[in-house]
């Protein structure tokens, strides 16, 4: 005969699940950053262990039924995993025929840079289409858009700036913006000034 | 496995060593056992494919959440936690007299299976019915994907993809949810006609590991959807 | 040769009546209405690859549409993939043989084995209808976002109809799982297992873990489709690869659902007809359950220039040379069971013959397609079409072929003509190569697959197609005939007119309602066959 657990294992466990559920909701309202989610992957994961274990009857059950449970975590993982290695490995291919690539640009020579005056600095729009403007354009899908950009800037040039010398990733799906510090300040400040405009003004009409 | 020879039953299903035949015997069996053996690893098979099948669902969901991360967290922010929570606790409930009801099917307490049967029927029917408000506020929100989705100014366009997950899969399991609730009809119902004991209550202990596989869907997707990024933080 | 006469009281004559046959919940009734049904479905796919091969035997578009031909190739590819190559083998021949060989009465859910071919049918009759109302033209590979946005043919009606056929092959797979593992009879220890059970077994496997994955893939296009929900849909940002990634998820492993248990007969056929026994059993076995766990990890070779990520590509790449080794071993081990055997040449080794030859070149181009640098030349050519075709019908049509000349005289008591058999297998291995073999030059040469015209120069090699595919459909209708004779006017088979070793071959044929008179118990090994006599007939 199958093992019959006793009544005050089922409500132990459903004790369990309660807590767990109470802690998995607490836990979500913390800031623990990227943290949150394997946390709560694995609060959930130990749920349904208990389920499984318990509810289920698994821990009572034969090898083989541990051993078709367990594989079938195998399979799983393998359809995430390996459906993942492309995913997460697009960003990686430098090649401007990539899927999601912005394709690395070769940083303009000291010759190419133009002069940091204001008259060479007045129109800096070609300057901006060597650099900003090869990403960042209204219908680019491979870097936030001029109108995300104004989004999230309107006019705040010196945040532009201190981005462009030390961009952080936000974004897991672009890949990661190269840093401009080289261009300096002057060159930035100008550069900055001319993308919110560009941004501000809309895209072009059709 | 049972020694199949000291059981064994004639074509003509002349009783052997110990008990009579029983009459949820079938014919191409052996005994009792070696058929709630092969309807246990049935069912857990199957469950097993259920488990696959959500997992494409889950690898899409996986996919956009690591792409769309804003999208992710504004949608998430727009369901009620309130009431995903209350429908975690209630389900989790359902599995407990579940269990309860396997259990009081293996001591012989028959009017206490169809007892627990009908509380867990009960306690699937309000995730049900708190789904429905969830779905029908949903519709009055205009964030139906595909029928009468409206964005929302300034949100991230994204948030139709994760609509789309979060229906197809509560849809999907809600679906799962119905199947259930008829089979532990039907299961009530045979137990009223007291068709179990505990020599054979395999239907009982069968429905059971479907409505706990039920169960177990809706403990990932609680968190999966209603808890992103509740602390406003971004990715990465 | 003593005559035998047929026994009195079968699985066919107990009980009469339609009745009797669409509420059996015999094992071996239920195959041979699968055997029906799967026939109907071939000659439905033969018709669509004659229009097919129609149309291409001129460079010009001029026999149909391009939207018709679009619609003919989709639905012979759909036709032969859901409705004949998957149920095939294991829902004919491994239901009605499965069971005997074990030793047991029946399945371990007879019912649900009803159940898995009225869904077989109510699937097979929706797809139809969609195809006959208006036909299905994305190709039976379904691609977004052409099938969720741009297609205007019965994409929902063939979806719903594959998502149901899909559940016939889960539960047929979840039957023969848990059979084999708890209706075996006493002393049939897994390693004295026919090496066609081991196969049966691996094949369950992939139908239990792959099938759910295509049913919750055509779920979300029909959502898309259908409701407007977007997953795959670009412009809200969903990838239209990861429709690719799930479908081939798989459908890479089915095609192992459709070459394992061909696989599996081959091991029956050939050690019956060397008189020997398989060499190396249990790598045999075993390679069974490797190709069955690798086929899970190779399925993005199909995406290599979906635009992928090529170090994900890499990846799959090394998996596809991988998961040609247990095949390898598999096609070693019958030729060492041949070796220094005792050669009997009867059809159903004729079949095999056939079988070893194409499934050698169809693996072999197999690996020249995992090769990356390779593919992207050859992918979307006639060549992928070439080597698919050599797997699928060299190979498993072939396999089943042998199983059926070999399980024939158990299924119907009948002996059926050998001379006609052999020389249908031999019509079908020339007109296979004729049609085959030209398209893996026209793959090279550049030709793109699923088009209705194409440059002049390709022609000679088309033509060569058309006309093998005209012998090939010859040598397919043969055996209809010379086997629909047999069931009236053969000779009476006994129990074992190939003096096979296997509990199949210990009963009578045809075999009675519950198999076995008496419980059998084990107690020799597999393919033991040093005690055995050569039968001459």
């Amino acid at each position: 005969m199958s093992h019959i657990s006793p009544k005050s294992v089922y409500f132990t466990i459903f004790g369990s699940l309660m807590a767990l559920t109470a802690l998995t909701v607490y836990v979500a309202f913390q800031h623990l950053g990227w943290l949150n989610f394997p946390v709560a992957i694995t609060i959930a994961i130990i749920k349904a262990s208990l389920v499984v274990l318990f509810f289920m009857h698994v821990k009572y059950s034969s090898k083989l039924t541990k051993l078709l449970v367990g594989s079938t975590f195998f399979f799983l993982a393998s359809l995430f995993g390996l459906t993942m290695t492309d995913y997460l490995s697009r960003a990686w291919v430098t090649s401007p025929r990539g899927t999601t690539t912005a394709g690395m640009l070769p940083k303009l020579t000291a010759a190419e840079l133009p002069a940091v005056s204001e008259q060479a600095l007045a129109n800096p729009e070609a300057l901006f289409g060597a650099t900003c403007g090869s990403c960042h354009s209204f219908t680019t899908k491979t870097a936030p858009t001029l109108a995300e950009i104004h989004n999230l800037y309107a006019n705040d040039s010196a945040k532009v700036v201190e981005w462009a010398k030390a961009p952080m990733r936000k974004r897991m799906k672009f890949e990661p913006m190269p840093s401009f510090a080289h261009l300096g300040e002057a060159r930035l400040k100008a550069l900055a000034g001319y993308m919110l405009q560009q941004a501000a003004a809309g895209p072009p009409p059709q | 496995m049972p020694d199949a020879l000291a059981a064994h039953a004639d074509a003509h299903g002349q009783s052997h060593g110990h008990a009579a035949h029983h009459p949820a015997l079938q014919h191409h069996f052996e005994t009792l056992e070696q058929q709630k053996e092969a309807s246990t690893l049935g069912m857990w098979i199957f469950i097993i494919q259920e488990v696959m099948f959500f997992g494409g669902l889950f690898t899409a969901y996986m996919l956009y959440r690591i792409w769309y991360p804003e999208a992710w967290s504004e949608g998430s922010a727009e369901l009620d936690i309130v009431l995903g929570g209350i429908n975690t606790v209630v389900l989790i409930a359902s599995s407990l007299t579940m269990a309860l009801a396997v259990r009081a099917a293996q001591t012989g307490k028959q009017k206490a299976i169809v007892n627990w049967l009908i509380v867990t029927m009960l306690l699937g029917l309000t995730f049900l019915v708190i789904k429905g408000f969830e779905y029908e506020h949903k519709w009055a929100l205009r964030h139906v994907p595909g029928l009468n989705f409206h964005a929302e100014p300034g949100q991230a366009p994204q948030v139709e993809i994760f609509l789309s997950l979060y229906f197809a899969l509560t849809g999907l399991h809600a679906l799962h949810m119905v199947v259930g609730f008829i089979l532990l009809a039907v299961i009530a119902w045979m137990a009223h006609k007291k068709r179990f004991s505990p020599e054979w209550y395999t239907p009982v202990e069968m429905s059971g590991l479907y409505w706990h596989f039920v169960d177990i869907v809706w403990i990932f997707l609680f968190p999966l959807l209603y808890l992103v990024d509740r602390a406003h933080q971004v990715a990465g | 040769m003593t005559t035998t006469a047929l026994p009195r009281r079968t699985y066919l004559n107990h009980e009469f009546g339609i009745k009797s046959w669409l509420l059996t919940k015999d094992h071996k009734r239920i195959g041979l209405l699968y055997l029906v049904f799967v026939t109907l479905a071939f000659m439905l796919g033969g018709l669509f690859a004659a229009g097919i091969r129609a149309e291409l035997t001129t460079p010009a578009g001029d026999l149909v549409s391009s939207d018709t031909y679009n619609k003919l190739f989709t639905m012979h590819g759909i036709m032969m993939v859901f409705f004949v190559l998957i149920p095939a083998v294991p829902a004919i021949l491994g239901n009605f043989v499965l069971p005997l060989m074990i030793g047991a009465k029946d399945v371990a859910f007879p019912k649900i084995n009803l159940i898995s071919w009225y869904i077989f049918v109510i699937g097979m009759f929706i797809t139809l209808s969609a195809m006959v109302f208006g036909g299905v033209d994305t190709g039976w590979t379904f691609y977004t976002p052409y099938s969720t946005q741009a297609s205007n043919s019965n994409v929902m009606a063939t979806g719903i109809g594959v998502f149901i056929t899909g559940f016939s092959s889960i539960l047929t797979g979840v039957n023969f799982m848990v059979t084999i593992h708890r209706m075996r009879a006493p002393g049939m220890t897994w390693f004295r297992l026919p090496l066609l059970v081991w196969a049966l077994y691996a094949t369950s496997l992939v139908q239990i873990l792959g099938t759910p994955v295509i049913a919750i893939t055509v779920f979300m296009l029909a959502l898309e489709r259908g409701l407007g929900f977007g997953i795959f849909n670009p412009v809200l940002g969903g990838d239209p690869v990861l429709f690719q990634h799930l479908f081939w998820f798989y459908s890479h492993p089915a095609v192992y659902i459709m070459i394992l248990p061909p696989m599996g007969v081959i091991s029956e056929v050939i050690a019956c007809f060397s008189r020997k026994s398989i060499f190396g059993y249990s790598f045999v076995a075993f390679s069974s359950l490797a190709i069955a766990v690798f086929g899970f990890v190779v399925w993005a070779h199909h995406l290599f220039v979906a635009g992928i990520s090529p170090y994900s590509a890499m990846v799959f790449s090394f998996l596809s040379f991988a998961v040609a080794i247990p095949s390898a071993v598999k096609t070693f081990n019958w030729t060492a069971t041949m070796y220094k055997g005792a050669i009997w040449w009867k059809a159903p080794m004729f079949y095999v013959f056939g079988f070893m030859g194409l499934f050698l070149v169809g693996g072999l181009t197999g690996l020249f397609l995992a090769a990356l640098g390779l593919d992207v030349h050859l992918h979307d050519t006639y060549f992928v079409v070439a080597h698919f075709h050599y797997i699928m019908v060299g190979g498993a049509i072939m396999g089943f072929f042998a199983g059926l000349h070999y399980y024939w005289p158990k299924i119907t008591g009948r002996m059926y003509s050998d001379t006609l058999g052999k020389f249908s297998a031999v019509l079908i291995f020339v007109g296979f190569n004729l049609t085959f073999f030209p398209q893996f030059v026209l793959g090279y040469l550049g030709m793109p697959r699923r088009y209705h015209a194409y440059p002049p120069e390709f022609q000679v090699f088309n033509v060569l197609s058309t006309a093998g595919a005209t012998v090939l459909a010859v040598g397919y209708a043969l055996p209809v005939l010379y086997f629909t004779y047999s069931i009236f006017k053969g000779e009476a088979a006994g129990n074992n007119p190939w003096g096979a070793t296997g509990l199949e071959w210990t009963t009578q044929s045809p075999p009675l309602p519950e198999n076995f008179p008496d419980q059998p118990v084990v107690t020799e090994e597999a393919y033991d066959y040093s005690k055995r006599e050569i039968k001459v007939a």
